[in-house]
């Protein structure tokens, strides 16, 4: 499957953000890809740039955001300098997003059947009726429960599980080729965590649709995307296949990682835990953006550092180098 | 325990029906043993802490600290007790006066239970911000130029300041990352072992629970379904409330993705509970009984308590 073009090619990409403290690097020199049907998890703790490079995914960078280099192309178009017309056809419509917070997602004011049937007449062109006729069809697909009531409630009358389901439903309407998703599940309580990634997961599938996932946890990863990308303060150390990485971490940092997560009791093995505090993100990084915490660390490594390939799986560090 | 929260409505605040926030919960910590609390929003875990820490009036039902009782003392009987048990909170900054240095923040539980000079009360403060693994320069700081770890580690430095017995836990590293929630997790489980603490811990999440806890109390909608050693309710729960929260768990295991066992609904309204066992409507093993009969939490053997009529 990893023969075809890929949908989406990331190169070089840079982005920073300007604040009153300073120049924030927050996606440093990021090369992706993603397939048609893919479906590729982002992995990084706060402050990793991992939302920043969703929101430049999705075409909603905030105006204080520069993009320093690198492109980002979606079909033979390069979308961070395309002319905004079409950006306005892809974005919302080919490529759609799904928020942590499925209450700020939808206006208080609206219901949500309102909401669903403007994505689905802004975007689509149809009129009302084909519009209420396509979104009783999509809130099946995300099997959502009492669809009369639900289309009737405004936001705040349904509980977050509905919410998020309606929020996956407004992303599925334009039958995007693209959908990213910025910790859809963070806000849920377990079981209903649950309900939503299997649903996630059975709906790129079955749509076809590729899927972009941006978490905070493995687990997540896990259960949805067949592979993944660890991010460490903006830059991505390693991607690959997502058991493989669970099975065998290669990059210093996601051992780290994986070493901090509790699988037992502490009476059986105590979790480790990396010491030192995530870089500041104002410094600018030649080598390995986690050199100074790492335990493995060469002299090169602050200095410089390159992207090593193991079979499909691909990491940022000096020690695989040979 | 019980803890019901009165809904008012109109202009006499009538009383018009309750919340049953915490409705017959019993469990017991053993000196130097931590005991968890785990169960999903609105559950009412948070509710049995804030009762103990008398925050909360008790409906019915006691609380009983080293063999005295506490549920009615008024306030000015409590201070004993407020010297014994503290707390630690899932917003580190929010639980941290922003106008004061740290210092400062460390300081007032010792100056308000211990009556010690002012020398003494500085060598402990630096003790303990040593205790906690931070370096002495953050004493002059504010809270707000923290990180979220270091926050809840000034927040742990308070709590044990004036050696308590009992450190209550609540959700103390559900807003941290992963890493710094190690960091927290590693540092209370040394310090409850040098300073003879015993915690109670709540908690959403269970890999937090197993990791930390010898027992866990699995609570929904207010009563506790299952109690028993964490390895137990993680290897063999037997209430199925306890089974899809145990599966539904994002562990890092690979077979714990096949497993997932498909949830009915969501949490219906504390106000309303259904009758019967609470899980019922959501229940996948539902029988006629329990859509009327409320099960009592019974032993299965071996300090194993479910409330299930599938098992007796």
């Amino acid at each position: 499957m990893s023969v075809n073009k890929p949908l989406l090619s990331v190169r070089d990409l840079s982005i920073d953000y300007y604040t009153l403290s300073g120049i924030i690097h927050a996606v440093r020199k990021v090369d992706l890809e993603l397939c048609s049907g893919e479906s590729l998890c982002i992995v990084g703790e706060s402050g990793s740039g991992k939302s920043t490079l969703g929101v430049a995914l999705s075409l909603t960078l905030p105006p204080n955001a520069a993009v320093k280099s690198g492109s980002i192309v979606y079909s033979d178009i390069d979308l961070l300098r395309a002319r905004r017309d079409l950006i306005d056809k892809i974005k919302g419509k080919e490529i759609t997003m799904i928020f942590q917070d499925p209450l700020a997602t939808f206006s208080p004011l609206h219901t949500i059947g309102e909401h669903l049937e403007d994505v689905a007449i802004s975007k689509l062109s149809v009129s009302r009726r084909e519009a209420s006729s396509l979104v009783i069809d999509v809130l099946k697909k995300v099997r959502m429960p009492d669809i009369d009531r639900v289309l009737r409630s405004y936001p705040h009358e349904l509980s977050g599980g509905m919410l998020q389901r309606a929020a996956i439903g407004a992303a599925l309407l334009t039958r995007p080729k693209i959908i990213v998703a910025d910790e859809p599940t963070s806000m849920l309580d377990a079981t209903i965590q649950a309900q939503i990634l299997s649903l996630l997961r059975e709906i790129v599938r079955s749509e076809g649709t590729s899927l972009v996932l941006i978490t905070h946890n493995l687990g997540v990863a896990l259960r949805v995307c067949e592979k993944t990308a660890i991010m460490y303060a903006g830059v991505i150390v390693e991607d690959g296949s997502t058991l493989d990485i669970i099975k065998e971490p290669l990059h210093p940092y996601t051992k780290s990682l994986l070493a901090a997560i509790p699988r037992g009791s502490h009476r059986v093995s105590r979790i480790v835990h990396t010491p030192g505090e995530p870089l500041d993100p104002r410094l600018e990084v030649l080598g390995c953006p986690f050199a100074s915490r790492c335990p493995s660390a060469r002299d090169k490594c602050p200095e410089s550092v390159n992207y090593v390939k193991i079979g499909d799986r691909r990491v940022y560090c000096n020690l695989y180098s040979g | 325990m019980k803890v019901y929260f009165p809904i008012r409505r109109g202009i006499f605040g009538r009383v018009v029906g309750y919340v049953k926030a915490v409705d017959g919960v019993s469990f017991t910590v053993e000196r130097g043993q931590i005991h968890a609390l785990v169960g999903e929003s609105g559950c009412g875990k948070s509710t049995v802490l804030r009762a103990i820490l008398r925050l909360v009036d008790v409906y019915s039902g006691k609380i009983v600290f080293d063999n005295v009782d506490i549920t009615s003392r008024r306030e000015s009987d409590l201070k004993w007790y407020r010297r014994r048990v503290q707390a630690v909170f899932q917003n580190p900054q929010g639980s941290l006066n922003p106008r004061m240095r740290v210092l400062d923040i460390i300081a007032e539980p010792l100056k308000l239970h211990l009556k010690i000079p002012r020398e003494e009360v500085l060598n402990r403060v630096h003790e303990l911000i040593r205790l906690v693994g931070l370096p002495e320069s953050i004493l002059d700081q504010s809270p707000q130029s923290l990180s979220g770890g270091q926050a809840q580690r000034v927040a742990i430095a308070r709590a044990i300041s004036i050696k308590p017995d009992l450190l209550l836990l609540d959700e103390p590293t559900s807003a941290l990352d992963v890493s710094t929630q190690a960091q927290i997790l590693n540092l209370l489980l040394d310090l409850k072992e040098k300073l003879n603490l015993s915690y109670i811990l709540v908690t959403h999440d269970i890999s937090v629970a197993r990791y930390m806890a010898d027992t866990i109390g699995v609570m929904y909608l207010g009563k506790i379904v299952e109690k028993s050693s964490s390895e137990t309710i993680l290897s063999e729960p037997l209430h199925p409330y306890s089974k899809l929260l145990v599966s539904s768990a994002l562990l890092l295991e690979e077979k714990s993705v096949e497993t997932t066992l498909k949830p009915i609904g969501e949490p219906p309204s504390a106000i309303n509970p259904p009758p019967g066992c609470r899980f019922h409507p959501r229940c996948p093993y539902a029988i006629e009984k329990c859509k009327v009969e409320e099960p009592l939490l019974m032993s299965t053997g071996k300090d194993h308590f479910v409330a299930c009529w599938l098992y007796t």
